[in-house]
């Protein structure tokens, strides 16, 4: 059983690709300006010197803010429910998970079956983000993969009352031209990031254990001042930038061994840039009537035998249910009498 | 087909006609038409019922319930002023409220006050009024409230050179009460397990409600009760939320959450449940316009009120009783009523367990990218605990 996990950030796409419940490859490339492009571009990539196609994944989940923009995808969960999914499979102990992305840092509580139970996020402002970080690194002409040493080989850090990207910037060409060296500026900017950091972590509740996830993760100055101001070693996994998309393919795993029908919920369709589009059918209330087939105008519903005549959508119809049916609010505007109407169980719901 | 016939609720349409023809709909051009007068109020803490009494036609003032430019308001207002007050402004200064003839605010924020300011400045409306409320309840509250009233009422009187008597502001009270009563029972049909309205209609139907005279709007709302209640239609979601903060106009935000499975059964928002909350008590031994006094500075409170239990308090039975899964607070920035009091509210409700979701939009906001995925993590997240 193949499945994959996308997770379309902004600055970096990331792919797991597993196969019964192993990863069997990752990648991870730049989100490019056009979303569905760096999809197909990351997926290739993973996909690459395994001798599999795309054809040969059962299921995939989109997770990241291009999520609704990957064509192949089954299904998009939020990448707040796939980081706690991604690094409770790692680390099961871990509670508190700070995930530092490119524009935006999330602190999130979970369960030990890593389901999400508190979250918070920074507001619209990328400043103390990734992207403040490239371009800090920009200005100081470093790598971005140094600027972490660096910090913390700094004597006396500058201390920086702003991380306003703009300000930040201006205030660290102004400390250049002092002489101030690129150490101590980037270990000013490292602390204001922290205090940052904490504060969010803080409006939830830090609880052992903590783990920091994203691609600041990969930053040793950072996490070393994280764990110092937490007061908690963080649990690291191998990449935490890839934890994401190692969520998103969990789910797609969970999704395919029927967990994720919850609750003996059947679900059908998929979601793509303009809309969702799933029919569930709750398989515990549907007494196999088939009075649903009978009148549905589309035909995209049919009595399954193999399981007592028992609701499904047709096979062939799955995958492009949005052409054939026009969801329930116009349907039932034009039949009285529909899937719903006929339904003695109220088993069968509509997305649309 | 035989069997072919709308099910939808076709006196929704009529409801959102009026707000997309606002402020040029039907009912109120035909007002103005027969010289009726129009004033415009600010704040639900101005007594809707005084004004209609005195023959004149309240509506409330809002702003674009899109996103817009906010040019000339943000050139007359500070930084630190809410985007809410800066469309409003926006508005007036672009003349689409010329046609009102009087303003009525309340000193109720600082956003409300300096947005009365600008616009007995610059908006030439004839009439003005402010009251000045109170942010307590206690006894002497009450009694200057009480006076605030009477002041606006002879304000009124002097004005437009009339008496109101006992009598129109008796049948005023009954209007809008009734009023409230209809929005209570549309309230009541979204407490089903499967609503046959959904949240974004409701506000097609709240903001419509300050932008026609109540006289039509009842009536309105009594056949869409009447249609609602006779259809099959079902709205479903993979959850049930309350949203509640700052004011909302917007009913594509609504839908944003709705179109994600957050199913919005109630709120407590200034321009819905604050809005048509209590009825004024009659039978009470006062003398009317205290009745009214009494029932303004009673209502559903605003953020703004203290102790802020009081509004707690009401919103967790409003969570109870429509069962809700979870609740999404929704802040205007520069709010600073409502953002003092989240925390306290989020302890509340947690207390209750019911979790809550804070959202820092601008007035207007459809949802970006970041609010999506909030409001997408919550009911995954929401969902995840009903298992």
């Amino acid at each position: 059983m193949i499945v994959s996990g996308i997770d379309i950030g902004s600055r970096a796409a990331k792919v797991v690709v597993m196969k019964d419940g192993e990863v069997l490859s990752s990648a991870i490339t730049d989100t490019g300006p056009e979303s569905i492009k760096t999809a197909y571009t990351a997926i290739g990539l993973a996909l690459d010197g395994t001798g599999l196609r795309l054809e040969d994944i059962a299921y995939t989940v989109a997770t990241g803010y291009g999520r609704v923009l990957v064509p192949f995808a089954n299904e998009n969960i939020s990448e707040i429910s796939c980081h706690a999914k991604g690094i409770t499979w790692y680390f099961p102990s871990v509670r508190t998970i700070l995930d530092m992305g490119g524009q935006d840092c999330k602190a999130i509580n979970c369960d030990e079956k890593g389901t999400v139970t508190n979250f918070v996020m920074n507001d619209k402002c990328a400043g103390g983000t990734g992207r403040f970080l490239e371009l800090i690194a920009d200005v100081l002409n470093v790598r971005l993969q140094d600027i972490g040493e660096l910090s913390l080989a700094a004597g006396n850090g500058i201390p920086f009352n702003t991380v306003c990207a703009v300000f930040a910037k201006s205030e660290a060409i102004a400390y250049l031209r002092k002489g101030v060296s690129k150490g101590d500026i980037l270990a000013g900017l490292h602390d204001a990031i922290t205090v940052r950091a904490v504060n969010l972590l803080n409006r939830v509740s830090i609880q052992r254990e903590f783990s920091i996830t994203g691609g600041i993760a990969k930053n040793k100055g950072m996490v070393r001042r994280l764990a110092e101001k937490v007061g908690m070693e963080p649990l690291l996994c191998d990449d935490p930038q890839l934890v994401g998309a190692l969520g998103a393919a969990l789910f797609a795993q969970e999704r395919l061994e029927g967990k994720g029908a919850e609750m003996g919920k059947a679900q059908y369709g998929y979601s793509d840039g303009t809309g969702e589009y799933y029919i569930t059918i709750d398989m515990r209330l549907c007494d196999g009537c088939g009075k649903c087939a009978e009148v549905c105008p589309a035909q995209v519903l049919v009595a399954d035998s193999g399981r007592g005549g028992k609701a499904v959508v047709k096979e062939d119809a799955r995958k492009r249910l949005a052409l054939l049916c026009p969801g329930f609010a116009l349907c039932s505007r034009q039949h009285v009498v529909n899937c719903h109407s006929v339904c003695p169980t109220d088993a069968i719901e509509h997305s649309w | 087909m035989a069997n072919v016939q709308d099910s939808g609720l076709s006196m929704l349409e009529r409801f959102r006609e009026v707000n997309r023809t606002f402020p040029r709909n039907r009912e109120l051009v035909e007002w103005r038409d027969r010289g009726g007068k129009v004033f415009g109020w600010l704040c639900t803490y101005v007594p809707e019922e005084v004004i209609h009494a005195a023959g004149v036609l309240p509506i409330r003032i809002v702003g674009y319930s899109q996103e817009t430019d906010l040019d000339d308001g943000n050139a007359y207002m500070y930084v630190n002023n809410c985007s809410f007050s800066r469309s409003c402004l926006q508005l007036g200064l672009r003349g689409e409220y010329d046609f009102l003839d009087g303003v009525v605010g309340g000193s109720t924020c600082d956003g409300a006050r300096r947005l009365f300011d600008l616009w007995r400045q610059y908006v030439r409306t004839p009439f003005h009024h402010v009251l000045t409320v109170p942010r307590k309840y206690t006894d002497r509250a009450h009694m200057l409230y009480h006076c605030e009233v009477l002041e606006f009422k002879q304000h009124l009187e002097e004005y437009l050179g009339l008496k109101i008597t006992e009598e129109a502001l008796y049948h005023s009270i009954l209007l809008y009460n009734e009023s409230r009563e209809l929005l209570r029972k549309l309230y009541d049909l979204r407490k089903q397990e499967k609503p046959p309205i959904s949240g974004a209609e409701t506000m097609e139907v709240l903001n419509a409600s300050f932008r026609m005279p109540k006289e039509v709007f009842n009536q309105w709302l009594a056949d869409l009760l009447d249609e609602a209640s006779r259809s099959e239609r079902k709205s479903s979601g993979r959850v049930r939320l309350m949203l509640v903060g700052s004011v909302l106009t917007n009913a594509d935000f609504v839908r944003f959450i709705e179109d994600q499975g957050g199913m919005v059964v109630t709120d407590e928002l200034c321009t819905s449940t604050r809005y048509w909350g209590d009825p004024v008590v009659l039978d009470s031994g006062l003398s009317l316009t205290e009745a009214i006094s009494r029932r303004y500075l009673n209502n559903f409170p605003c953020a703004r009120m203290f102790p802020s239990e009081e509004r707690f308090d009401r919103i967790i039975q409003a969570a109870l009783g429509f069962r809700v899964d979870g609740v999404v607070s929704q802040t205007i920035r520069y709010c600073v009523p409502y953002a003092h009091d989240l925390p306290l509210l989020e302890k509340r409700l947690r207390e209750c367990g019911i979790p809550m979701l804070a959202l820092d939009i601008e007035y207007g906001t459809s949802g970006s990218g970041q609010i999506k995925t909030r409001v997408q993590a919550f009911i995954e997240m929401l969902e995840a605990k009903r298992r």
